[in-house]
């Protein structure tokens, strides 16, 4: 048996696993102790604003502590198991089965044996059926709780929803009440909390026939500008993923594509003022050293002050400060926004290649808007680019795959003739399987077959070979499990289950993807993939729908409607569309 | 300008050295003092570290250079308010001619606890003695080896630094294979200059000069 401190010198960058970075919260344990896990490695984790600000609210709590654990990677993982050392959390180094309730974010699908991983290297049951009193009540959240039904097996509760207040009410509630059967249904009144012993679908021949319980509201923290944020954050051991300081601009995005889940489950859009701002963004450069700052949201080119926040910024911040604007939007990008972060590549998006598909996707940008982008880049001097497209969309053809290469042709035209180029022009275009997500209104398409993407990926390798030009494409397999976790029931907890005892488990990094071990899990548990990637019935229930995510399901299908139309609605801006957020919502 | 001397322990040891250089930046910029920065296009701050360290072999004696005007006593205040966990300023100093901390440093003395007590002239008469490295090479050592003492519990091993280094921990792991010993703990409790010299003292020759 080898001790951690041993293990720690035989292990690849042993920094992940001790904790102790300048920033990191203060905390002694209390009443109630509470651990925040992120199922992937600590570069990642690092990075992940989200579980910072869980950590933040639950901290502020009177009588609680909250903690934080991320998943080891693989070598430190089997080090733990075979000298029999449990998983523990990085603050307090306690065990994590020892914590009150344990809160795993879930960002991505393709982390969810991640958390079985996890859970049984911390010695916790993995199946919320087995674990009884003594062990702690196990929760997730994030994005991916939006449809937590894979995931009932393994969880006790979910917050869908923001958590600013959400979770602080689960800790008083639980400050307040220990008995586990007593707190999970008085945790089922709370605003966004799914309890999923509570609220059940009823199955007949597969198929969902009703909900039983009550239906979930999801959580909305309104006012952003009052909402806690930590103005320390902790700076990693080593070099992480986003080695910067982050500030959230706005959530929600007023844009409303089709295809995009965050567009949905974030409405309304809420700001942050230019003057609060400012003043985090100051706090966390001066209390964390980064030398950059990123300004965060789904679209940051539409935060309506952004000129006006960049300038106040560039007056208040030390002069070696440089400011990064992630997710800017082609149709509304200004050469300033770039100049800021001395960079020499941009990314875009257009997505589709064709007006008429970007029409149905109601991506707003149009053939100018992309040309006009792209020359103001190069009048910058910028000579790489990034393009981002989608294939297998809805009504998509083999001229819209073409128009993939006709934009990046027309990119390469533009550069051409602009007389401020110096070195060639590097494109890097990347395509990605378009993948159906809840409460979007392509919820109910089909994921596009093998055939059809080989075929597509197959035409676009011919044609984008050309020089500058470098084109990637996502694995098939991972994107189809993706699509199956993303719309799944509560019939896949079992594949989970099943692919995990396979050894099966960091699957968000592709090289321990392994398709064959999901194959065979599909199998041996009697379900059909194809339930999942195939056209789901508009009349049918979907395993989401106990939950009220705001946009209602009415808004979502005329949206589809206008989609195979060909008809764009346009952003929130030029006016209310009426997506069930009236009322909530500043826009008229 | 400024040479610090600084320890890693309580998990820091596990930092590796081009991490360490990205934490002396931020721990400075977090300080807020004036430090001086390189001409060009991406400068960078003028911070400058001794040989790199082991991972996860526990020191307290390492050093850094920085070219700052601010007093040595403020500096090492600041340092210590605004480190992360594990990493401490533990003497500061300014001097006007620059100290070679790199190739000034030539022998290093650690603190070796978990070995079986033995009679350290055994070693010390021999002509050879050998160590395997981690690819398992055999290698001859004896000249590396400066000075060894028991103190009873620990064994304070005084090793060639530099370009002729020997890592402790090749030499405890043939100690422990002659002599024995159980749970090997290995801090590095000095690094000195020229002929063994402290940093205070080195600074006070190369400054005379």
């Amino acid at each position: 048996m080898k001790t951690l401190n041993e293990i720690l010198k035989t292990v690849e960058k042993p920094a992940r696993y001790i904790g102790g970075e300048y920033g990191e919260p203060k905390i002694k344990e209390d009443k109630f102790n509470y651990c925040v896990c992120f199922p992937d490695v600590y570069e990642v984790a690092m990075s992940n604003l989200g579980i910072r600000i869980v950590q933040d609210v639950i901290n502020n709590v009177d009588g609680a502590c909250a903690d934080r654990c991320y998943a080891p990677w693989p070598d430190f993982g089997t080090a733990l198991k075979e000298n029999n050392l449990p998983l523990y959390s990085l603050g307090l180094k306690k065990p994590l089965k020892d914590f009150d309730m344990i809160g795993f974010s879930l960002q991505y699908e393709m982390s969810y044996t991640t958390i079985l991983y996890m859970l049984d290297l911390a010695g916790i049951p993995l199946l919320a059926s087995e674990r009884g009193d003594n062990f702690p009540i196990v929760q997730g959240g994030g994005p991916c709780a939006c449809n937590p039904e894979p995931l009932v097996d393994f969880f006790d509760l979910f917050v869908i929803g923001d958590g600013e207040i959400s979770m602080r009410q689960l800790a008083e509630l639980k400050l307040k009440i220990k008995d586990k059967k007593e707190f999970l249904l008085r945790a089922s009144e709370i605003e966004g909390v799914y309890v999923p012993s509570i609220t059940k679908p009823i199955y007949n021949n597969n198929k969902i026939v009703k909900f039983e319980g009550n239906n979930v509201k999801r959580a909305i923290c309104l006012d952003l500008e009052t909402a806690p944020y930590p103005r320390f954050q902790p700076v990693g051991n080593i070099e992480v993923v986003h080695d910067r300081a982050v500030i959230e601009i706005m959530r929600g995005c007023y844009r409303g594509c089709r295809f995009c889940q965050a567009g949905f489950i974030y409405r309304p859009v809420r700001k942050r003022s230019v003057d609060n701002l400012t003043s985090l963004a100051c706090d966390l450069i001066k209390n964390t050293g980064h030398e950059n700052i990123s300004m965060n949201s789904l679209s940051t080119s539409d935060y309506a002050e952004l000129p006006t926040l960049l300038k106040q910024m560039k007056a208040s911040l030390p002069e070696y400060t440089t400011i990064a604007l992630p997710s800017l939007r082609i149709d509304n990008f200004e050469s300033f926004y770039a100049e800021q972060s001395r960079k020499s590549s941009l990314t875009f998006a257009p997505e589709a290649g064709t007006q008429r598909l970007r029409d149905v996707i109601n991506k707003d940008v149009t053939e100018q808007d992309i040309e006009t982008g792209v020359q103001k880049a190069f009048d910058l001097g910028i000579s790489a680019i990034k393009l981002y497209f989608m294939m297998g969309l809805p009504t998509e053809t083999d001229d819209d795959i073409d128009g993939i290469c006709k934009v990046v042709e027309k990119v390469k035209q533009i550069y051409s003739q602009n007389p401020k180029r110096l070195r060639g022009l590097r494109i890097n275009v990347s395509v990605s399987t378009f993948i159906p997500k809840p409460f979007t209104p392509f919820q109910w398409e089909a994921f596009a077959t093998k055939e059809q993407v080989d075929k597509k990926i197959a035409t676009l390798k011919a044609k984008l070979y050309i020089k500058g030009v470098s084109f990637n494409w996502n694995d098939y397999e991972l994107s189809e499990m993706e699509a199956v976790l993303a719309r799944g029931d509560r019939r896949i907890g079992k594949v989970l289950l099943n692919a995990y005892k396979k050894g099966s488990y960091f699957e968000s990094w592709c090289e321990y993807f392994k398709p064959e071990i999901y194959e065979q899990a599909f199998m041996e548990e009697n379900v059909n993939k194809l339930d999942y990637t195939g056209a789901q019935d508009l009349n049918e229930l979907l395993p989401w729908d106990f939950v009220d995510i705001g946009v209602t399901k009415k808004f979502l299908l005329s949206e589809r409607q206008k989609a195979y139309n060909g008809k764009i609605t346009g952003g929130c801006q030029r006016g209310c569309k009426g997506c069930g957020l009236q009322g909530r919502c500043d826009i008229k | 300008m400024i040479v610090i001397k600084y320890s890693k322990m309580n998990g820091a040891e596990f930092i590796p050295h081009l991490d360490m250089l990205k934490h002396f930046a931020k721990i400075i910029r977090r300080m807020g003092v004036k430090v001086g920065y390189s001409q060009g296009f991406n400068p960078h701050m003028l911070v400058f570290m001794s040989s790199p360290i082991a991972l996860g072999l526990k020191t307290k004696s390492e050093y850094c250079l920085i070219e700052s005007k601010e007093n040595a006593e403020t500096f090492k205040a600041l340092f210590n308010q605004f480190a992360p966990s594990g990493i401490k300023c533990e003497e500061c100093f300014n001097t006007s001619k620059k100290a070679k901390i790199a190739s000034d440093v030539t022998t290093a003395t650690y603190k070796i606890t978990g070995l079986n007590n033995f009679d350290v002239n055994e070693i010390l008469l021999k002509q050879e003695f050998f160590v395997e490295d981690k690819k398992g090479n055999k290698r001859e050592v004896r000249s590396k080896i400066v000075s060894l003492k028991f103190d009873g519990a620990n064994l304070f091993a005084t090793l060639k630094f530099g370009n002729d280094t020997l890592r402790p921990d090749y030499l405890a792991t043939a100690l422990k294979a002659i002599y024995g010993g159980d749970n090997i703990d290995i801090i590095k409790e000095d690094a000195h200059f020229l002929n063994g010299l402290s940093l205070q003292a080195y600074l006070q020759t190369i400054n005379a000069n």
